[in-house]
């Protein structure tokens, strides 16, 4: 039999926004020693045939697993353009003239996610879920 | 009996009301979306000597509702909350729990109604979420939703699927297209018209078009079926008078001026 599939066909070349809110995802734990965390949801009956919604939330475990949505995106099967779907006040301090919020491309989806996460909006909740969470313990005193 | 009191208060300082009102029904947990004033203002107006005391329950996300609860804030802990959104998880010493979601659509003026309705696909999502997150699906939603009880968003299957009679909502969900979807029991659809006891709707605009409803019931109590045995449909009302002026203008609609363009919503729940 003839292969007449590239060679290169199964290598994955473009990381996937919802691979990338993952990695971000994973990286907020360690940064806040999991007090605060976030998670990525996929929304797919929400979306339209064809289409993937995913929703990046905040989660303080030590809160009964408060959770608080920032923001969702959502792609067709070609990854992009990616439009994200953000709170008004992020909007209007990260993008505050621009109706819609979207990334053509994977650069312009981290340099939008980075102003999203640094927001005044996400470190204000991200303290107040600081400040109220306190670390979990075993009851053993050493 | 635990009761609630709903208001959009229309970005006014309409305190000194808020706490006419609490001082006619004596309202367990107040709800207020579009508040123009700060939490402190309206708490210092409802905690006036004689009357009940009041604390403020702050969400952590959710700066678009206010609660304010006579009884500590403990006991109504935001469970998970968005932009529009806040989910408290009720549990009051020796009652049952339950979920209270509180939120404020986008407007009409904003948003186009097949906006609104598919945004309602993501507020049914988010109930179900924080509904997992519990354990359980003891859940009122009260919302200024903007929409009216027969709009996709409200009435639909992937919205919130609010239907109109007990009966149906305790079949507790249907299948539609393999898909199950779980049923909100939507009293309000009673509240609408001339039948009303109270007033015919929640809001009122009248424009010179061709369809035109005047009477809109934008503020709405949904029940899931797992909390219908605490609801009596005689225990909701549309508000319209504070105890001591009426929220009314001559012509029998709400007093924008004097008072919001939303009137009222109260409710009790026998948990």
């Amino acid at each position: 039999m003839i292969d007449l599939w590239p060679d290169d066909i199964g290598t994955v070349v473009v990381r996937s926004p919802a691979g990338i809110l993952r990695e971000q995802a994973s990286l907020l734990g360690e940064k806040t020693q999991h007090l605060v965390e976030a998670e990525v949801e996929p929304w797919m009956e929400m979306a339209p045939p064809g289409f993937f919604v995913y929703a990046f939330r905040l989660v303080a475990p030590t809160l009964g697993h408060y959770r608080y949505k920032l923001f969702t995106i959502a792609h067709d099967v070609v990854l992009y353009p990616v439009e994200f779907s953000v709170d008004s006040d992020i909007q209007a301090e990260i993008s505050p003239s621009q109706r819609e919020l979207g990334a053509p491309d994977e650069g312009a989806f981290l340099e939008i996610l980075e102003k999203i996460l640094g927001s005044q909006k996400t470190r204000r909740v991200v303290q107040a879920l600081l400040t109220q969470a306190e670390p979990a313990t075993d009851g053993i005193p050493f | 009996m635990t009761v609630f009191l709903f208001w959009n208060i229309n970005r006014k300082p309409l305190q000194a009301v808020v706490a006419s009102l609490a001082r006619r029904h004596a309202p367990d947990v107040i709800l207020l979306t579009e508040c123009g004033s700060a939490p402190n203002v309206t708490l210092t107006a409802l905690n006036q000597p004689g009357c009940s005391e009041y604390s403020y329950a702050p969400g952590i996300g959710c700066r678009k509702v206010d609660v304010f609860t006579r009884f500590p804030a403990r006991f109504i802990r935001p469970v998970l909350e968005e932009e529009r959104l806040t989910v408290r998880h009720l549990s009051l010493p020796g009652l049952t729990d339950i979920l209270l979601a509180v939120a404020h659509f986008p407007a009409k003026t904003h948003w186009k109604e097949a906006s609104q309705a598919l945004e309602a696909t993501h507020l049914s999502r988010s109930v179900t979420r924080a509904e997992l997150q519990v354990g359980h699906s003891r859940t009122v939603l009260v919302a200024d939703l903007n929409m009216n009880p027969f709009e996709p968003g409200v009435a639909g299957a992937s919205g919130l699927h609010g239907v109109m009679t007990r009966r149906i909502a305790e079949k507790r969900e249907r299948t539609v297209q393999g898909r199950r979807f779980a049923f909100f029991y939507n009293p309000m659809w009673s509240l609408h018209g001339d039948q009303s006891p109270g007033p015919p709707g929640t809001y009122y605009y009248s424009r010179s078009e061709q369809v035109e409803f005047f009477w809109n019931m934008f503020d709405q109590v949904l029940i899931r079926p797992d909390l219908l045995e605490f609801f009596s449909n005689d225990d909701l009302r549309i508000l319209d008078c504070d105890g001591t002026r009426s929220l009314l203008t001559q012509e029998g609609v709400p007093d924008a001026r004097h008072a919001s363009d939303h009137l009222p919503l109260l409710f009790t729940l026998r948990l």
